[in-house]
């Protein structure tokens, strides 16, 4: 294999970590692409290839349903959310500290809650990619960032229950319930943009 | 004739539904159609048959004969009320397909899957929340965050389950079981506390949706807990008295904001919350008659939820103004639609002759736990009540009303028929309780 499985890990912090401090929508949307993707080689080892690789296409089908509002949307927000955002402490030291404790709540509870059966690599990236999930969610101002919150918190728990269930059926229904998710946030994100345009 | 077209003919339909979505008479009656025609379904087909796909039973025992029919039956209103009030161009095929799906996780033998169905069936309702350009789409997002958690803590606990199966003596799997397992229901209830997202859900979503959700999607999710009650004795009394707690907590909680509240979105959303409670005490006091009387509560909540919800919806659209306030003295002009919320209203709040007839037996269930309970969820049906009253004082006023309509004649004998059948359950609710009594003796958590 190309990389191992801690390297593979740390790509995967660093991917999450970069959805949540960075608001640049083509950096986000890219971390979360490859994060899918080293989900993917992660878990070849465990699950059969095809599989694995049905999980990135997952990544590749959602990467290409966003990309279209991501680009729509890409212009700064509102001034009158702008200057909300530089008063309230939303600021990318904050988010970047944020993430720096979530990290460590993450690996506080691989150690309070050590999940049987799974590697401790694993399930140090799986809590942390759903805390870090979260603290996207919570931060978010709008479906688009809220929403690739929720599709990494949704990628932590795959990474887990995987290692638990590998029925092809449920880890095809994870992949719907994914898929389903990618196509909301666009509507959602789109009638938030429409709206705003008539605001203005 | 197999089950399986229970789950498959809304799914077939949906596409063809879908191509005439902007020709609403065309779309209602298409899918009205073929909700009527699986309710018939469920109906003639002999009830304890198992079909088996992909190595899954689908099960179809009586209980989910009838909690079919209900869903199957109710969605023949809400396609009917459609047709003249739009829902949203969405609303025909993807409520068909979340039919579908809820048909589906209401009869596949296993948790897991079931939960997996129920949260595909939930994002497809967020599309409908929004329902146009008009509501604030962060509503429909924060209804996405807490379903996706929740959805997770389930589908963690059914391998948490496995767990405790497999090493009985873990205290801290069976600890954490019961902990994701409580989140994850809490979150999808929405029991107080847990119940943030929904006000604004009811409020901003269109009043079919909200109806959906409340009166429909919610009581699939509780029927999976039922049914996961009945699977798994070994939860213990625990469970039970986790149910009575939450279930008092959230009935009271549920009366206490609806008391302070005057939205007629949120306002269903605090009564429908409250009586869920109630309905959870029913459940937790584990006897015949408390678990009788909470489904036939469920059932009675249900048709008050789409009482309020189309009478609210025909107000709102004829004489509009604000979302947060009821128009000013639009009764004279509306009266079906005024006598709906009025006896809707009294209906969640526990009124006699209207929903104190099935909340009767879950109180007399509770007396020999504690009588005090009993008191608090009369206070909580009292909270929801002064909610109503204080909610209809402006359609009730004299002031000036402002330009609009009369309601649609079908909208109005759909109103009217759901009156009369409110009304018969309140007078005679044994109809109802007897053959429920009869149905619930089978759960094995039922005592005497």
């Amino acid at each position: 294999m190309l990389f191992s499985g801690e390297q593979l890990v740390w790509g995967l912090l660093f991917t999450a970590g970069l959805i949540a401090v960075v608001e640049e929508w083509r950096i986000s949307l890219l971390a979360l692409l490859i994060q899918y993707a080293l989900v993917g080689f992660l878990l070849s080892g465990s699950l059969s290839p095809s599989l694995a690789l049905a999980k990135i296409a997952t990544g590749g089908m959602i990467f290409f349903i966003l990309y279209p509002t991501a680009w729509r949307g890409r212009g700064k927000p509102p001034a009158k959310i702008a200057s909300q955002e530089r008063r309230f402490a939303t600021s990318p030291p904050f988010r970047l500290v944020g993430s720096a404790l979530i990290g460590l709540v993450a690996y506080g509870l691989l150690h309070q809650y050590p999940w049987e059966g799974v590697p401790t690599h694993l399930a140090f990236a799986s809590n942390f990619l759903m805390a870090m999930g979260l603290w996207t969610v919570i931060l978010g101002r709008g479906p688009f960032r809220m929403g690739l919150g929720l599709l990494t918190f949704q990628i932590g728990f795959e990474l887990l229950f995987t290692a638990w269930e590998r029925s092809l059926l449920v880890a095809g229904l994870l992949g719907l319930v994914n898929i389903l998710l990618a196509l909301a946030i666009p509507y959602l994100e789109a009638v938030g943009l429409a709206r705003r345009g008539v605001e203005r | 004739m197999t089950p399986l077209w229970i789950i498959v003919v809304p799914w077939i339909m949906a596409p063809w539904v879908y191509l005439f979505r902007r020709r609403s008479t065309i779309a209602a009656l298409l899918s009205a159609g073929t909700s009527l025609a699986v309710a018939v379904i469920c109906f003639l087909l002999s009830p304890d048959q198992t079909v088996w796909i992909l190595g899954r039973g689908l099960l179809f025992d009586p209980w989910r004969r009838w909690l079919l029919l209900f869903l199957f039956a109710g969605a023949v209103l809400l396609f009917l009320y459609s047709w003249h009030l739009s829902q949203g161009w969405s609303f025909f095929p993807f409520l068909l397909v979340t039919l579908g799906l809820l048909a589906g996780s209401a009869m596949v033998d296993n948790f897991l899957l079931a939960v997996l169905l129920l949260e595909l069936a939930g994002i497809i309702l967020a599309f409908l929340i929004q329902g146009g350009p008009r509501a604030d789409p962060r509503v429909a997002m924060g209804y996405l965050v807490p379903l996706i958690i929740a959805g997770s803590c389930l589908i963690f606990s059914t391998h948490l389950f496995d767990l405790v199966a497999l090493y009985p003596e873990d205290l801290a799997s069976v600890r954490l079981a019961m902990t994701t397992l409580t989140l994850g229901f809490g979150i999808l209830l929405a029991v107080v506390p847990f119940h943030l997202f929904l006000p604004a859900v009811t409020q901003e979503a269109p009043p079919m949706v909200a109806t959906f959700l409340l009166g429909f999607y919610q009581v699939v999710a509780l029927s999976l807990m039922v049914g996961l009650l009945d699977r798994q004795p070994g939860l213990g009394s625990e469970a039970f008295d986790l149910l009575l707690v939450a279930g008092l907590i959230t009935a009271l909680g549920g009366g206490v904001f609806a008391f302070l509240e005057r939205a007629p979105g949120r306002l269903l959303a605090y009564g429908a919350i409250s009586d869920l409670g109630l309905i959870l005490v029913g459940l937790g006091t584990a006897s015949g008659v408390g678990v009788a009387g909470a489904m036939a509560h469920l059932i009675n909540r249900s048709l008050a939820i789409a009482l309020v919800a189309m009478s609210w919806g025909v107000i709102s659209e004829r004489y509009g103004g604000q979302r947060s306030v009821m128009p000013m003295g639009v009764a004279r002009a509306l009266p079906w639609a005024t006598l709906g919320y009025i006896l809707g209203g009294l209906t969640l709040a526990g009124f006699p002759l209207t929903g104190f007839a099935t909340r009767w037996p879950i109180y007399l269930a509770l007396l020999p736990h504690n009588p005090l309970y009993t008191f608090g969820l009369i206070l909580g049906g009292l909270g929801i009540a002064w909610g109503y009253l204080r909610s209809l004082t402006p359609i009730l006023g004299r002031g000036e009303r402002p330009p609009g309509g009369r309601e649609p004649v079908l909208v109005a004998m759909m109103i009217v028929a759901l009156v009369g059948t409110s009304l018969l359950l309140g007078i005679y609710p044994d109809y109802l309780l007897e053959p429920l009594r009869n149905m619930v003796e089978g759960f094995s958590f039922v005592g005497g």
